[in-house]
């Protein structure tokens, strides 16, 4: 899916700096918006994010 | 998506910036004309035309006796009352474009300049002694609010500088 942080912060209704530090792995988001960014992409929570080593 | 109770609506901002504006100009003012200028509570009271009453006589003029001493300044206690107002609306009121990441910032801010303003103390109170610790104590009220509004306002800037330089790469 071709979006730019701006349109899907837009859309998801947060600032395009909170998107910007999900995708770069500085800010984990809460169950809400990570709910709202799964279901625009139309997909499970879990295939967009994974727990890592050490969480 | 917004957690936080407690901040105030984005509009108490502006008015934070002003108080916090004049309150500078009149602390300059303060300090530039401090030899002409007297705010002191004998000087109020006498221009208010309280003295001519007597210190019994009103439930005001107990409330001033009670309260100040006769020399006491009351324009810094009113800069005072306004740079802890001014503050407070800068620190706790919401941006405009606000979310759970500002929110986590602003939570982090207030940690780290916890951190800061204890560490501050902590050399004074090693360093400072004597009649001058006086003068620690008095900028210690304020210090907390100040060096948390510095730092969130650091990372806000820093977060969103590293966003335009995403977008010029």
């Amino acid at each position: 899916m071709d979006i730019t942080q701006g349109e899907l912060a837009d859309i998801i209704g947060v600032t395009r700096q909170a998107v910007n530090s999900i995708e770069l792995g500085k800010y984990v988001p809460s169950t809400l918006l990570a709910l709202k960014m799964a279901q625009y992409f139309g997909k499970t929570v879990e295939e967009l994010f994974i727990l890592e080593e050490g969480d | 998506m917004r957690n936080t109770k407690f901040l105030l609506p984005s509009k108490f901002k502006n008015a934070g910036w002003w108080i916090f504006g004049i309150t500078l100009v009149l602390i300059i003012l303060h300090f530039a004309f401090q030899s002409q200028c007297d705010f002191s509570v004998n000087t109020i009271r006498s221009f208010l035309g309280m003295e001519r009453l007597g210190p019994k006589e009103t439930q005001l003029t107990t409330i001033f006796s009670s309260s100040f001493g006769p020399n006491d300044d009351l324009l810094l206690t009113f800069i005072g009352i306004l740079l802890i107002v001014a503050g407070i609306f800068i620190g706790f009121s919401r941006n405009k474009e606000d979310d759970e990441f500002i929110e986590q910032l602003r939570y982090e801010s207030l940690i780290l300049s916890l951190y800061i303003n204890s560490g501050i103390v902590l050399l004074c109170l090693i360093f400072v002694w004597g009649f001058s610790f006086l003068w620690v104590m008095t900028i210690n009220i304020f210090s907390t609010l100040y060096v948390f509004i510095f730092c969130f306002y650091l990372r806000l800037y820093l977060n969103k500088r590293s966003l335009r330089h995403e977008k010029q790469d």
